[in-house]
């Protein structure tokens, strides 16, 4: 383990040795991080150090952020929510025993960090250096989104998402949507949220005027959502091409989904859209890394060899690095940059 | 990577359920279980599982009370997959969920969850002694019997032989197709529990070749049935994927399981489906053998089923 190997110009590709569950990047850009399935975090220098591992929790690292000041905050299946130094010490920050904490959410400075730990959210304000309970929520919270401008977290559960202001603290909005609501993602400008359903549906709520655009009967579960850059799109997973949905256009009648890139064999089972430019990463269940162009609905493969599902896709802030991780342990690192310069 | 066989292990309060998964979990069999245990705050059993569970039953959107998943045990399912090293199985213990119809629906609904897991049994341990009893009293311990595929008629030491047969004959009466294997303290060969492949529907059906009888027949006991149709005809497998899609449908919340194995024709392979409720999986299974007598066999067990209706229905799916 350890040593990249260079695929093509621009793509390397490191085999870290266990399942990959989260990729992320260092504030700076300069660093990207693994949450493994065995508990390690790997951190690589960007483009193509060598991976320095930490051993950070007992089981599964399940959720990771970077730290504004450096290093990153990872929550396991063990409990522990922990942060890890650039020098690679590890400090706990809590331990919620016999909770998964693998919701994990942060703001767009990453000031505001947000874990779900049972059927409560912990909020991290990592500039004031308090800490906040929200909850108990009336199940397991599924999943957790932290508004770009920190002001709003939303919560998903079984049968709806509670909304909080996280600047006046008070009692919760509750969206009602039946079923089990995953997977939340507010647009760029705040105005939207969109959730994933396990029951195969994707909702698209205008927060403003409270109306909700619904969509069932998707091939799987969307369990994951991201907005394009400039909000107009919404992408989900559990497809099996590239869908995106027009918003607010998809408030009018028969909205029509721009779906491209149909892949035959496989089902989309992660998702990360560029936050700078119209651009999104798609991972399929068969290994496949499309990069999708959102202005000419085009998509083009990464040129790599499938073998096990993608399961962890993360551009970096400057949306010029993309990092994917596989099921098998490989990781990949695209420098956009490098890829065209060599073409 | 091959999917995690998966029991569900069931049966009523005190039938002997932790006995057996004591067992399992303490024998020297060099295999290495996870084990979900359904009812508890949190548990660590073997090292393979450290969770905490709030009960999460929920609707569909389209308000089926019976099509409820765990969102637990995808959450769980989803943890072992990503543990590094290799596992040889998954076993959950519905202690407390009564009914295991939501767990098994777990296995079809979810697709990443279907993708990773082989559902390989429904194994429910009856008390001997007071399964009669029982039977009167919860609706639950008679549908953990009916949902069976292999059922481990326990504690058979604590009654006389007219004791023993009342309760063979109303577990035949409730499920006349799973294997009945008799124990006292759960002592049986744990390769009848676990591994069983019982979802291999041939397998289960050459078991039980008496089952099948020519024509269609029924077995009731208050309003469950079984009702089960042969044919040497071929299928034609777009009548039948329509017709059941439909029947299963707007008559699922009565149908417990349905399973089959169909003769299609041009096709190398036997199709096998299986649902619960109103789901439906289908998918090739063993090549027929050469010298093989190519029949399609269906079975299946609900309530207020309408025997004649099936029976007709089944027939318009045979290629004339």
């Amino acid at each position: 383990m350890g040593a990249p190997t260079l695929l093509s110009p621009g793509l390397w590709q490191w085999n870290l040795g266990a399942y990959i569950d989260q990729a992320t990047f260092s504030s700076d850009g300069s660093r990207v991080a693994f949450a493994l399935g065995d508990g390690r975090i790997a951190t690589i220098g960007v483009p193509c150090d060598d991976p320095q591992f930490s051993a950070v929790h007992q089981g599964s690292c399940l959720s990771l952020a970077p730290h504004p000041a450096g290093g990153f905050i990872s929550g396991g299946d063990d409990g522990l929510l922990a942060y890890t130094s650039p020098d690679g010490t590890v400090d706990e920050i809590i331990r919620s025993k016999g909770h998964w904490l693998e919701h994990m959410a942060r703001s767009k400075n990453g000031d505001t960090v947000a874990v779900a730990a049972g059927r409560e959210v912990i909020i991290l304000d990592l500039a004031a250096g308090s800490l906040a309970t929200y909850g108990p929520h009336p199940a397991s919270v599924s999943g957790i989104a932290v508004s770009p401008a920190g002001g709003v977290l939303a919560a998903t559960h079984v049968g709806g998402v509670s909304l909080y202001d996280l600047d006046e603290p008070g009692e919760p909005i509750t969206l009602d949507l039946r079923g089990l609501n995953v997977a939340p993602a507010f647009s760029p400008d705040g105005n939207y949220l969109a959730c994933g359903h396990q029951e195969n549906a994707v909702h698209i709520i205008d927060l403003a005027s409270r109306k909700v655009f619904g969509l069932s009967g998707l091939p799987a579960k969307p369990g994951k959502l991201d907005w394009s850059h400039d909000g107009s799109l919404l992408l989900h997973s559990g497809t099996k091409a590239v869908i995106c949905w027009p918003v607010p256009a998809c408030f009018r009648e028969n909205p029509q989904p721009v779906a491209f890139a149909v892949q035959e064999e496989a089902r989309m089972c992660s998702l990360s859209a560029n936050p700078l430019i119209p651009f999104a990463a798609g991972g399929f269940t068969d290994g496949t890394v499309l990069l999708a162009e959102l202005k000419r609905f085009a998509a083009f493969p990464l040129d790599i060899v499938p073998a096990s599902p993608v399961s962890a896709l993360a551009w970096s802030a400057q949306g010029l690095h993309l990092a994917c991780g596989f099921e098998d342990g490989r990781a990949i690192l695209l420098d956009m940059g490098e890829m065209l310069s060599g073409n | 990577m091959l999917p995690i066989p998966v029991t569900v292990l069931t049966g009523y309060l005190g039938a002997g359920k932790t006995t057996l998964l004591n067992r399992i979990l303490t024998e020297n069999h060099g295999k290495r279980y996870a084990v979900i245990v359904n009812e508890f705050g949190e548990v660590g059993i073997d090292n393979e599982l450290v969770a905490h569970s709030d009960e999460e039953i929920f609707e569909m959107n389209n308000g089926c009370i019976c099509c409820t998943v765990r969102g637990d045990l995808i959450r769980m399912v989803g943890g072992l997959i990503r543990r590094k090293g290799h596992l040889d199985a998954v076993l959950i213990e519905t202690t407390g969920l009564a009914d295991p119809a939501p767990v098994i629906q777990t296995f079809f609904l979810d697709q990443e969850t279907k993708d990773r897991t082989a559902l390989d049994a429904v194994v429910t341990v009856v008390d001997a002694r007071h399964f009669e009893g029982q039977l009167g009293q919860s609706k639950e311990a008679r549908e953990q019997v009916v949902f069976a595929d292999a059922i481990i008629l326990n504690k058979t030491d604590l009654v006389d032989q007219a004791g023993l047969d009342l309760a063979l004959e109303s577990i035949r009466r409730l499920n006349p197709r799973a294997e009945v294997i008799p124990s006292t303290r759960c002592d049986v060969p744990l390769d009848k529990v676990l591994g069983r492949r019982s979802f291999d529907l041939m397998k289960l059906l050459d078991i039980e070749p008496d089952l099948l009888d020519e024509g269609a027949h029924e077995h009731s006991h208050d309003e469950v049935q079984s009702v089960s149709m042969v044919s040497d005809k071929p299928v034609d497998f777009d009548k039948f994927k329509a017709w059941i899609g439909t029947y299963l449908n707007d008559h699922g919340q009565h149908v417990y399981r349905c399973k089959g194995i169909l003769n299609i024709p041009g096709e190398r392979q036997r199709l096998v489906f299986q649902g619960v409720h109103m789901l439906v999986e289908m998918g090739f299974g063993h090549p027929w053998k050469e010298d093989e007598a190519r029949q399609s066999k269906v079975v299946f067990i609900g309530r207020n089923l309408d025997r004649l209706a099936l029976q007709i229905a089944f027939r318009g799916c045979l290629v004339k």
